[in-house]
């Protein structure tokens, strides 16, 4: 198989020197894409009180975790799958919405494009919001019109799944 | 190159697309073929690496990066194992 080392650490890097991609959805809830190592410190400063992290890659999460709660954060690292969306995995995000000891959170994934689609979900399946609200709070917090997309579409795919009321 | 049973053409899209829309092609490909994607996102490598590690039915055989006009390209050849 052809390796792709060399670029995925250039892409990595590039990732993390560029400014921090953030979507304040609520005051308690701050949807971002991969923080750098000087993010962690901010995030404290305002207040934010731990830090979940879907990524997929272990290595990775074992650095930011160090990084995180020696800036005073707790760390959460989920590896929710990208491709697949389940039920349950909203059901471990829901989880952490409602446990006490969250506080204010900083929801990341790479582009930040992931964790958006799994709020929306979250306010549609656990919430009992409509699919219209739900994309008008993202909307409001930022995203643009290709991230929208986005959202319609992976959606879709995962309320036909599901059996989901996508309304 | 690898051979290839089909083509998914994803240029243009960003995560989690090319991922969703793989996997749907994958489940309408029969066992044993091979989907080949095209995708511009270059975060795209990384993600189909993570998906071949995790996913039960898939084999990440090969990727390749090409160059386009002025983009990359990040072409990625998937079988379909059960």
């Amino acid at each position: 198989m052809t390796t792709h080392s060399a670029s995925c650490d250039a892409l990595q890097i590039q990732t993390e020197q560029a400014p921090l991609r953030s979507y304040p959805v609520t005051e308690r809830v701050l949807l971002a894409a991969q923080p750098r190592v000087d993010d962690w410190a901010q995030f404290v400063a305002q207040g934010y009180t731990t830090v979940l992290n879907i990524r997929g890659d272990a290595e990775r999460a074992v650095l930011q975790r160090a990084n995180a709660e020696a800036a005073g954060l707790r760390y959460i690292h989920a590896p929710w799958p990208a491709y697949e969306l389940e039920p349950e995995h909203l059901a471990a995000f829901a989880a952490v919405m409602e446990a006490p000891e969250t506080g204010r959170l900083v929801f990341h994934c790479r582009s930040a494009t992931r964790v958006g689609l799994i709020w929306m979900l979250y306010r549609m399946v656990h919430q009992g919001w409509s699919r219209e609200q739900a994309e008008a709070e993202l909307r409001a917090a930022g995203y643009d019109d290709e991230a929208m997309e986005t959202f319609a579409f992976c959606a879709d795919d995962f309320c036909e799944r599901c059996g989901v009321d996508g309304r | 190159m690898t051979n290839y049973d089909q083509t998914l053409d994803v240029k243009g899209a960003k995560c989690p697309m090319p991922l969703v829309k793989s996997r749907k092609a994958i489940g309408e490909l029969p066992v044993g073929q091979v989907l080949q994607v095209i995708s511009t996102d270059r975060g795209s490598v990384a993600d189909f690496q993570g998906w071949a590690k995790t996913a039960k039915n898939v084999e990440l055989i090969e990727q390749e990066t090409v160059q386009e006009g002025n983009q990359e390209l990040y072409i990625h050849y998937l079988k379909r194992t059960a």
